[in-house]
């Protein structure tokens, strides 16, 4: 009995470990585009790890545990304490931005070069907004699926989508600014 | 346009997620993030010593449970506030450590046996440094001291036995065994000593007597602590590493104590005292090649391994 017992459970701390091979990289990557922030993504992601180690048991046997472990990140990710301490980051970051450099008239306008020139932009949006962009356009969630894992509705995920993009045109000063402004939606989840 | 910028803020996310820095995944994925709830049983078995040690390193145990973390990440080199509970588990693991190198019947590397004091019995603990998730904490017996450095996942026990002659000497690496689920088996450790006290006897009043050992766990990540004893006057160090690190040293009590990653050595000591600080040179370590020839003073340190003790000794105060 202790042998069957023993190798059950070494079995499920095998299990555990092959999802951290699996998967730890990608919530690396979200944590990363969430926070903005090497250290705390990588912080947010031991946290993430050590809780979903904990309750592995029953994680296990969930159909999608990196689901559950994704819910977890953003919880952290987004929650009071760590967004305070980003704000402040992000503060900084923004007061260091003040190059004096028009970006827009020194780049040419392929789409690699668009992706560059938003990533500035996508370090100033705030958190939440960003975390909608980060599962809808790099964790290629559905809207219903970013709202679930958001606690909220679709209709505030595509009023947070229609404002990140409308800050984005315009802190890119870009020529796609020139579209016609967003109209306005309900329910964002701005900061 | 919508599509072009949602073409564009795929682009973007990719090339940004693209740019963690190297080795953050390494890292996440060598932590061990099971609850530390289970215990090796270990079991010890020193290895051969180098020189007749009248003062010496040697590795009591070492308890590793998954991976270390890599590159010791958290470290400060300022000392920093215990988190919760952080020193008691610390003693509770040191104490483990201890109970099992008594229960080993350990000897030393030459053969000699361990003292009771250094199995053990009649230890105090007399400072305790912590950086970050790490501990260090001496404890002694008269002039004989006893180390253990806990970190999330691992804990180390080191001794320095201290002779009549002063004379200085560095010894000592270990094996110890164990399960720790499919993390655990065999697991061993290297020591070197890279200063120790030029004489024993009592320290005068703003110098401090310093003992400095390299160590290698078995994953290969590499530390140095540097401890000892200070005068009466003594109120504060600062060490300054050959990369030119500065590292503050925890001070109490008579005691002191610092450590950091890799196998830098300490060049200087700033030592302050009520009169103000004075900064000293501390002595380059005298190496002395281990059986095998390995310098742990040099780029790549000896790594761990269950028998063959690395060695270099040296002597050295400051203040």
């Amino acid at each position: 009995m202790g042998v069957a017992l023993r190798s059950r459970r070494d079995q499920s701390q095998q299990e555990f470990e092959r999802f951290v091979t699996d998967h730890s990289e990608r919530l690396l990557r979200t944590a990363y585009l969430i926070v903005w922030d090497a250290g705390e993504a990588e912080d947010l992601v031991q946290e993430c790890l050590a809780r979903v180690a904990r309750r592995w048991p029953r994680v296990r046997a969930m159909d999608q545990p990196v689901a559950y472990a994704r819910r977890i990140l953003i919880n952290l990710a987004l929650d009071g304490t760590t967004r305070r301490n980003r704000r402040r980051d992000e503060l900084a970051l923004e007061s260091d931005s003040g190059d004096g450099v028009d970006h827009a008239a020194a780049v040419p306008l392929t789409q690699v070069e668009d992706a560059v020139v938003l990533l500035p932009a996508l370090g100033e949006l705030p958190p939440r907004q960003r975390a909608v962009l980060v599962l809808r356009y790099f964790e290629d969630l559905t809207e219903a699926q970013t709202a679930e894992l958001l606690g909220c509705s679709i209709g505030t995920v595509k009023s947070t989508t229609s404002h990140a993009f409308a800050r984005l045109r315009r802190d890119t000063l870009h020529p796609l600014r020139v579209e016609p402004p967003v109209p306005s939606v309900k329910g964002t989840v701005d900061d | 346009m919508t599509d072009q910028l949602e073409t564009s803020l795929r682009q973007a996310l990719n090339f940004r997620a693209s740019q963690i820095p190297d080795g953050v995944g390494t890292r996440l994925r060598s932590l061990d993030y099971h609850p530390r709830s289970r215990r090796l049983s270990t079991r010890i078995t020193l290895g051969a010593g180098v020189g007749a040690a009248a003062t010496a390193t040697t590795l009591v145990s070492v308890f590793v449970l998954g991976g270390t973390q890599a590159a010791f990440a958290g470290w400060s080199p300022t000392p920093t506030a215990p988190a919760s509970g952080q020193i008691a588990t610390a003693e509770a693991a040191c104490q483990t450590q201890l109970s099992a190198g008594a229960a080993s019947g350990d000897t030393t590397s030459n053969g000699t046996t361990i003292p009771p004091a250094f199995s053990g019995q009649g230890l105090s603990p007399v400072l305790t440094d912590v950086r970050g998730p790490y501990t260090l904490a001496i404890y002694a017996a008269g002039t004989s001291s006893m180390t253990c450095f806990t970190g999330p996942s691992f804990t180390v026990v080191s001794s320095s036995l201290s002779g009549a002659n002063g004379a200085h000497s560095a010894s000592g690496s270990i094996s110890s065994s164990g399960t720790a689920g499919s993390a655990g088996g065999g697991h061993g450790a290297s020591a070197s000593m890279i200063g120790s006290p030029a004489s024993g006897g009592t320290v005068t009043a703003g110098q401090l007597q310093i003992s400095g050992s390299h160590f290698t766990l078995p994953d290969g990540s590499a530390y140095t602590i540097v401890e000892g004893q200070t005068g009466t006057a003594v109120t504060g160090a600062t060490f300054t590493l050959d990369n030119g690190q500065q590292v503050q040293a925890t001070t109490s009590a008579g005691w002191f104590e610092a450590w950091w990653p890799g196998s830098p050595n300490a060049v200087s000591a700033q030592v302050t005292t009520p009169s103000g600080t004075t900064t000293q040179p501390i002595p380059s370590p005298t190496v002395v090649p281990g059986p095998n020839g390995c310098d742990p003073t040099a780029q790549t340190p000896c790594s761990g391994s269950s028998s063959g003790g690395p060695g270099t000794n040296a002597s050295g105060s400051a203040g």
